[in-house]
């Protein structure tokens, strides 16, 4: 059987498809609620959400395709029913060849066996075959450089070496679609970068790739194709740029819109804030940071009359609450001494001193010392591994904020 | 998967389960199988102080536990075969069955993070768990035979048959694994009524007394228990008791019964379970 499509036959075709999960108590875990549903009707009424919804999609053979969306599009669980870890409710999916996924980094892996043991578990669990796994055992060592901790427990391993073992055993599938859900999101740079290396040969094999990844930047160098998530419908299917393009104006839009027609907000309103956007070193509007890359956050503000001396504060925390740092254009020395109307400010921040991980920013406007405008969680902000040091090595996430410092030999 | 050919997989909402394709998958993934026993049995024995001996306390204490209740308290009748010797002869079947079972229950929720992950005949972790604790079933029959050897009891041809008795122990706990396996998936209650079963199992099985001791009104519901059948086998083969075929013939179709319907509903039940772990 074979499908064509576009003059080249698809490997995936999807028609149809929806995945129905039922929230809050699923699918009869207990005795009682089952035994009372057998003379109750009403027992059985649960509240349910899509997951997917009427996902109709042809995949190339040799496409490699980044898959992006916000949380809870449904992009993980499009890769779940093609990799058949669950079942669609509805709908039809034919798959052309054999198919693996790469999982999230060590979930085979089991702490008291050695490096070694857990290649040949980990192998089998992700569907390689003892002699497969044994004909490549020698480069699935080399790649992951853990030579001389293969008879270690993995227990011992720091969590680098944990991603490393992981990732060695997991590029060496040849399965001929290969599913990645956000497997680069951990590790070192110079071994993400090695890591990229080794998924670009795979595409160069002619090898289908479905990737999801928050991490525009890599979706960016291995793919051609995307498809862009929402609520698990399909937006935007499409060039990888026009689909990251769509996804970052979706974005922006949504969160620009909401900051102005908040009305969960404080202060006199002397100056509101109509505007809230992220944009890299280039201009760029962008969703996800990059620790240690260059941040501008641009507001625009707008003054109902003449107003004087204006200090904005704009506090980054994380989803605890915990305050990170602040940055204010009065303790800074760059003071706005009066605006009419609308005005434009940009706060630059060379370096983003965050590590990877979720935050949001706070904004409050003060008129002559009182407050004018606050808008809570103005902006989410999800920072994503970068250069802040020149080795691209970071501290492991959530640990503190990055500084610079040096070191010297005396 | 690693195969040559080009295939296709269709995954059709509206299709029925495909059980036979399922099995064949499941023999696919031989080697997963091996590696899944190999990590139970090298886990078990690494991680706790005494390691492999706790392989040769737990029935050495069931034992005892038995032989005290029906051998000094109560004197049942063994056919002039020494107490110690009938309770470890009747242990054998039953601690492998017992030790199954209870760790079946949980194998999959305790998967949970790689059965919601990964795509891999979910039968096999089960299936593992039956196939490991077979090392718990050779140290208790070693543990027989160092008793044999100690009551300086001769050798007999009907000895061998301990070899088809045990895998027929081996089935029944597959069989009864795997339902409790995916009930306990379907119905959390099963981790709490599962203990239960096999505390009562352990008395109502003819481990230290003999099944002719059992009322013969109450006979056939005894012999409804599959490991009635093993039992009394085991203990025929080795001590040479009176032998009912007819309870051993039940408990061959019980287990065969219990197994193929064990299979239907897992597979059956196999397609939801990343959902409801």
């Amino acid at each position: 059987m074979t499908f064509l499509f576009n003059g080249m036959s698809a490997v995936i075709t999807i028609e149809g498809v929806s995945k129905i999960y039922h929230r809050g108590k699923t699918r009869k875990s207990d005795l009682r609620r089952t035994i009372a549903s057998l003379w109750s009707e009403f027992g059985a009424s649960r509240e349910t959400f899509y997951a997917l919804r009427d996902i109709d999609l042809k995949i190339g053979m040799g496409e490699v395709i980044g898959i992006v969306g916000p949380n809870g599009a449904g992009k993980s669980t499009l890769l779940k029913l093609l990799s058949r870890i669950t079942f669609p409710t509805q709908g039809r999916i034919m798959i052309q060849g054999t198919l693996s996924s790469m999982i999230e980094v060590g979930t085979g892996f089991h702490p008291e066996l050695t490096g070694r043991e857990n290649i040949y578990l980990n192998g089998a669990i992700i569907g390689m075959r003892r002699d497969e796994i044994n004909r490549k055992l020698d480069s699935i060592i080399s790649f992951s450089g853990l030579e001389s901790f293969l008879d270690t427990p993995v227990k011992h391993y720091s969590s680098g070496m944990y991603v490393r073992l992981a990732f060695a055993v997991a590029a060496h599938l040849d399965s001929d679609i290969l599913l990645i859900d956000e497997v680069l999101a951990v590790g070192d740079n110079e071994f993400r970068r090695k890591c990229l290396d080794k998924l670009k040969d795979v595409a160069y094999q002619g090898r289908t790739i479905l990737m999801v990844s928050h991490q525009m930047a890599h979706l960016k160098e291995l793919c051609k194709s995307g498809v862009y998530l929402d609520s698990g419908k399909v937006v935007y299917h499409g060039s990888i740029d026009d689909t990251i393009n769509q996804y970052i104006n979706r974005v922006n839009d949504s969160t620009s819109i909401s900051v102005k027609d908040r009305t969960d907000r404080k202060g006199n309103g002397l100056v509101m804030i109509r505007k809230l956007e992220a944009l890299d070193e280039y201009g760029n509007q962008i969703v996800t940071i990059h620790a240690g890359h260059a941040v501008n956050v641009r507001l625009e503000l707008e003054a109902m009359k003449e107003v004087f001396n204006i200090v904005i504060q704009l506090e980054f925390y994380d989803l605890f609450g915990h305050l990170w740092f602040v940055c204010n254009n009065n303790m800074s020395g760059s003071s706005i001494i009066k605006m009419t109307g609308l005005k434009n400010v940009e706060c630059h921040i060379p370096k983003f001193p965050l590590n990877a991980n979720s935050y949001f920013m706070n904004v409050a406007i003060y008129v002559q010392n009182q407050l004018s405008d606050e808008v809570a969680n103005a902006l989410p902000i999800e920072v994503v591994p970068g250069m802040f040091y020149q080795t691209g090595r970071l501290p492991p996430p959530n640990k503190g904020v990055l500084i610079d410092y040096s070191w010297n030999e005396k | 998967m690693s195969s040559t050919k080009p295939n296709v997989t269709i995954i059709d909402a509206a299709s029925p389960v495909p059980y036979f394709r399922k099995i064949k998958e499941a023999f696919q993934y031989y080697d997963l199988l091996v590696m899944l026993v190999y990590r139970d049995i090298r886990v078990r024995y690494a991680q706790t102080f005494f390691g492999m001996a706790w392989a040769f306390i737990n029935p050495v204490v069931s034992v005892l536990l038995l032989y005290f209740v029906f051998g000094i308290v109560i004197k049942v009748d063994t056919n002039g075969v020494p107490p110690l010797l009938y309770t470890m002869t009747g242990i054998c079947s039953w601690n492998y069955f017992s030790r199954v079972v209870g760790d079946a229950g949980g194998s999959i929720i305790g998967a949970q993070s790689l059965v919601k992950k990964v795509y891999f005949p979910r039968i096999l972790i089960p299936l593992a768990k039956a196939i490991s604790a077979i090392l718990d079933l050779i140290i208790v029959l070693v543990i027989l035979f160092i008793m044999l050897a100690a009551y300086q009891m001769s050798f007999r041809w009907q000895m061998l048959m301990i070899i088809p008795f045990s895998i027929l122990t081996v089935f029944s706990g597959i069989a009864f694994g795997i339902w409790v396996a995916s009930l306990t998936i379907r119905f959390r209650d099963f981790s709490h009524i599962v203990p239960l079963v096999l505390r009562i199992g352990m008395f109502v099985s003819p481990i230290a007394y003999g099944a002719a001791l059992v009322p013969v009104e109450y006979r056939w519901a005894f012999n409804l228990n599959p490991l009635t059948g093993i039992i009394e086998g085991f203990k025929w083969a080795v001590l040479g008791t009176e032998f009912n075929s007819a309870s051993l013939i039940t408990s061959v179709i019980v287990i065969s019964l219990v197994l193929i319907a064990g299979v239907w509903y897992f597979l059956r039940l196999d397609k939801y379970i990343a959902d409801i772990v």
